[in-house]
């Protein structure tokens, strides 16, 4: 069982191998890495529940006889920086992990920990804007503008959307650490930046329709 | 047993293009929150349109979207786009009748 | 190396617990999800016995239920909060727990590898840990029969708020609804991953000629079901997660301004209860389609096998499933056309609905004419097979009179409702399950199941499903409402159908009876049952190459090279009836 054990690939918890070569499989558009398909399919997933949460906040709108003017809330200039600050973070995941393949180690560490950075930057701007909201009286059931609608909506989806940059971060910094150990595969970080970019995605979809429309 | 599954036939992608995508990406949120500050006339249409294009660069450039082949671009794309677009719509249209209604 | 990677695998079959508990492999747990959800499925169908018994005897006092169940049938009499939290969970567990769990993960974690010639499922770990959330879930959902305060659910099956959503609305609104919300989120969840999983495997896992075209329509309904399953289950993960705020943090996303709870007023503002509605119905219709499409491959399987003819139309199968599967989206309003929707997007949703028969009225035609001038063989899949084209007809046809909003307005949540699902949705599917059960146990156990006792269950079954739900059609044209406590002495013009109840009610209690046959057969085949040659039925599919039972690794390195589609039965000019998949066009007259 031991000598077994050994044999196994790394990521194979399961003992099959997680690519038996690949000529073994009937060509298709789909099979080129079954991994990356399954992150895809997960971003599809990932992206309606935030889709449907966007829907559910347009139909409240709609039905809702007035809807508070978002520039007394929030300031254009402090929303622009957070909005920079995550696109640049995804900007400089997609260079780490260009550099990861092309050998460039330096470059890959130096922006892999940028990006990280980053994700922490919006976070902490993000706290700050809730502290700001909840300051001005905003509530889950109540808010100063009399839409109690509003202040849950904009808890519940940017909240969600922090949980997913949190999480982002977390796996981010765990597989970091595993890189260091030289423990985790290329493809992971590939992945994990494809997770990052997408909560980036997100964002811009909720910048829109939350803060701008 | 590191590169089991990984593929390195994608084409690599020069940071220029990275740069270039970004600095797009900076001159359309100018713009968005721009025209949503300032309530420009059709706001609302030029932000959505400026929401997509910003998406279009994150996702193709960024999730290497573009590097995939087309069928799966395709179902990506058809199935967020049509499955939240369809949700929207529908639920809207019922919602202006409830807004109607409580007139 | 993939010349000792075989020689490793020899000696991989590991220790009871990772064999049998805590197993990867897709078998065990589609195995393991087979059982679990057949498990729920008696407790539901016991719940199911006593709603028909209160219905038809309403508020009768029934001594040995008093004794049992003291609390909640004090003096032999069902309290009718006791009735609403029976049909709530009736309704949960078979749909999601029972039906979705044993198709999807059952059929389709044990088939798909199989039928695409791969060794295992894309991402094995994931799929161990779905089956344990969905048991999680279900445990969750069971135990507030014990742990909630107020009892279980009893907002039915659709959750409706405000009912769901206001905590003091009812005794099951309380803790109960709570239970109800955690139990669907471990669900979802699972139900998620088992389709990343699902559609990633068959996507990029089949072997050398399997391509999309020669996959069995099983696999194909599968992978749509799967695929649908991920564009639909998101909108009901948010429409709980506001369901759960609603309740617990006192938003109002699904409660209007002005609500009375016990005469006070309560302080919610600006939601809307259609929201909920059409949240719910946008996974609700996906959903009961997606039990159904593997139940359509199910029969397109069996019925080819024994009619020892090709599946008549194959494309066209394949393009009704994907029609069915997509415009499965665009339906859900035929549910709400009495809850005050805008009459146009009402006409939109009525002409979507009318449109799904076209797909199914192609995949009923088909069958026939599989069937037409065939040698039939009635074993018992093939039984249950023929029973489901039935059922599906005589649902489907009802389903035509709901999706016309005039006519619906009478028969919205009226009996008629529950006959047209219980024919379309839950008796399709379980004949389709009770179907492939027989068609595929060789498979599981290396045994086949009792031929006799399969018959006895099937006709058993056949006839009291039919008297059991297809009188319910005429209580619902004459009005009679759905989850209804005592029909007779609150609606006394109900009081007249009252026969018809009682005879639905004992015909219940038959076809509960008779399950109990199923269930003996399974285990005493399992242990006793006669043993299996490697393909019972003579069948073409690349399951049955290998031997009964299977081995622990499907081929062990070894993936076959598929040759042609899997329904070449009776192939001109082969020397026996069949032809699998994996032989070759110049051996076709040969030894096979
Ligand atoms: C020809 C195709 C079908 C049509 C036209 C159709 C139409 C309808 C309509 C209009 C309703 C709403 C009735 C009402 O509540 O007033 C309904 C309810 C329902 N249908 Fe169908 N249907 C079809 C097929 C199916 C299939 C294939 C399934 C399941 C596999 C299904 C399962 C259900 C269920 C579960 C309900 C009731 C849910 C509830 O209120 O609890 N239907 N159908
Ligand atoms: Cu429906």
């Amino acid at each position: 069982m031991e000598e077994i054990r050994r044999m196994e690939p790394i990521e194979g918890i399961h003992g099959l191998p997680e690519q038996v070569s690949a000529e073994q499989f009937a060509p298709s558009a789909f099979s080129r890495n079954r991994k990356k398909l399954m992150m895809w399919i997960f971003i599809i997933s990932d992206a309606l529940l935030f889709g449907s949460f966007l829907a559910v906040y347009t139909f409240e709108r709609f039905i809702s006889p007035s809807w508070p003017d978002r520039w007394k809330i929030f300031e254009p200039g402090y929303l622009a920086v957070m909005t920079v600050v995550l696109l640049s973070s995804s900007t400089f995941m997609a260079v780490a992990v260009e550099g990861l393949k092309q050998g460039k180690n330096r470059r890959f560490g130096f922006f892999y920990a940028v990006t990280i950075l980053c994700g922490i930057v919006f976070l902490a701007m993000q706290a700050h804007e809730w502290a700001h909201f909840i300051g001005l009286g905003a509530r889950l059931n109540t808010n100063p503008w009399g839409v109690p609608l509003f202040s849950g909506l904009f808890f519940m989806i940017t909240g969600f959307h922090g949980f997913h940059v949190l999480t982002g971060v977390l796996i981010l910094s765990f597989i970091g650490v595993l890189k260091l150990m030289g423990k985790v595969s290329d493809e992971t970080i590939e992945l994990a930046g494809m997770y990052w970019s997408f909560v980036d995605l997100v964002w811009v979809f909720i910048l829109a329709v939350i803060y701008l429309l | 047993m590191e590169n089991l599954g990984s593929h390195t036939q994608e084409p690599i992608v020069s940071p220029k293009t990275f740069i270039l995508v970004w600095v797009l990406l900076m001159i359309l949120t100018g713009f968005e929150i721009f025209a949503a500050y300032k309530g420009i006339p059709w706001k609302n249409e030029l932000i959505l349109a400026l929401m997509l294009a910003q998406a279009y660069l994150v996702s193709f450039y960024f999730m290497h979207l573009r590097f995939e082949k087309f069928p799966l671009i395709l179902s990506v794309v058809l199935g967020v786009l049509l499955t939240v677009g369809l949700l929207c719509a529908l639920i809207i249209w019922d919602g202006i009748h409830i807004i109607q209604l409580s007139r | 190396m993939t010349v000792d990677k075989q020689v490793e695998r020899h000696h991989k079959i590991p220790g009871f617990w990772q064999h049998y508990i805590f197993s990867t492999n897709h078998k065990v747990i589609g195995i393991q999800y087979l059982i679990t959800a057949f498990a729920s499925a008696l407790i539901a169908a016991g719940m199911a016995m006593l709603i028909r018994l209160e219905i038809a005897w309403p508020e009768h006092s029934w001594p040995i239920l008093g004794t049992l169940f003291p609390g909640a049938f004090p003096g032999g009499v069902m309290r009718p909060e006791v009735y609403a939290a029976l049909f709530t969970m009736h309704g949960t567990l078979m749909v999601f727990f029972f039906l979705s769990a044993a198709l999807v993960g059952g059929f389709g974690n044990f088939l798909i590898p199989l039928q695409i010639g791969a060794d295992d499922m894309a991402f094995p770990f994931l799929n161990m840990l779905s089956y344990w959330v969905y048991l999680t879930g279900l445990l969750v959902m069971l135990s507030s029969f014990f742990f909630s305060p107020g009892g279980p659910a009893s907002a039915g099956w659709t959750s409706y708020p405000p009912l769901s959503a206001l905590k003091t609305a009812i005794a099951g609104s309380d803790w109960g609804q709570s239970f109800w919300i955690v139990g669907m989120a471990f669900f979802i969840i699972s139900f998620t991953m088992g389709g990343l999983n699902f559609v990633t495997t068959v996507l990029s896992m089949r072997t050398r000629g399997m391509h999309m075209m020669r996959l069995p329509l099983t696999t194909w309904a599968l992978f749509t079901t799967a695929a649908v399953g991920i564009l639909a289950f998101p909108a009901l993960t948010a429409a709980v997660v506001m369901l759960f705020l609603d309740r617990h943090f006192g938003t109002s996303f699904f409660l209007p301004s002005g609500l009375y709870v016990a005469g006070k007023l309560l302080p919610n503002k600006g939601g809307s209860p259609l929201l909920w509605q059409h949240l719910f119905w946008f996974l609700g219709h996906p959903e009961v389609y997606i039990v159904m499409l593997p139940a359509m491959g199910f029969t397109s399987d069996i019925l080819s096998t024994f009619c020892r003819k090709p599946i008549f139309g194959y494309p066209a199968m394949v393009g009704s499933i994907l029609a069915i599967g997509s415009l499965s989206f665009i339906v859900w309003g035929h549910h709400m056309f009495v809850s005050g929707m805008n009459p146009y997007l009402g006409l939109f949703f009525d002409i979507t609905t009318l449109i799904i028969a076209v797909p199914s009225a192609i995949k009923t035609f088909n069958w026939m004419a599989t069937l037409w001038e065939a040698k039939i063989q009635l074993r018992t899949p093939m039984l249950f097979a023929l029973a489901f084209v039935s059922l599906f007809v005589t649902g489907g046809l009802s389903g035509i009179f709901l999706a016309m909003a005039p006519a619906d307005i009478q028969l919205h949540d009226t009996y008629f409702v529950i006959s047209h699902f219980h024919f379309i949705m839950a008796g399709a599917s379980l004949f389709g399950i009770f179907a492939a059960t027989n068609f595929w146990f060789p498979k599981m156990f290396g045994r086949m199941m009792n031929e006799t006792l399969g018959k006895f269950h099937f006709w058993i079954t056949f006839i009291t499903y039919y008297c059991t739900f297809f009188p319910m059609m005429f209580l619902g044209l004459h009005g009679e409402m759905r989850r209804l406590y005592d029909p007779v002495q609150y609606y006394t013009m109900f009081k007249s159908l009252q026969p018809i109840n009682v005879f639905i009610s004992i015909n219940a209690f038959a076809l509960g009876a008779a399950q109990l046959v199923f269930v003996f057969n399974f285990f005493w085949s399992m242990l006793r049952g006669e043993k299996a040659s490697a393909n019972p039925w003579n069948a073409n599919g690349l399951e049955w190459t290998l031997s009964s039972p299977l081995p622990y690794e499907n081929w062990e390195g070894n993936s076959p090279e598929v040759q042609r589609w899997p329904y070449d039965y009776s192939y001109p000019g082969a020397a026996k009836d069949y032809l699998p998949q994996v032989v070759p066009e110049q051996a076709a007259a040969g030894n096979y």
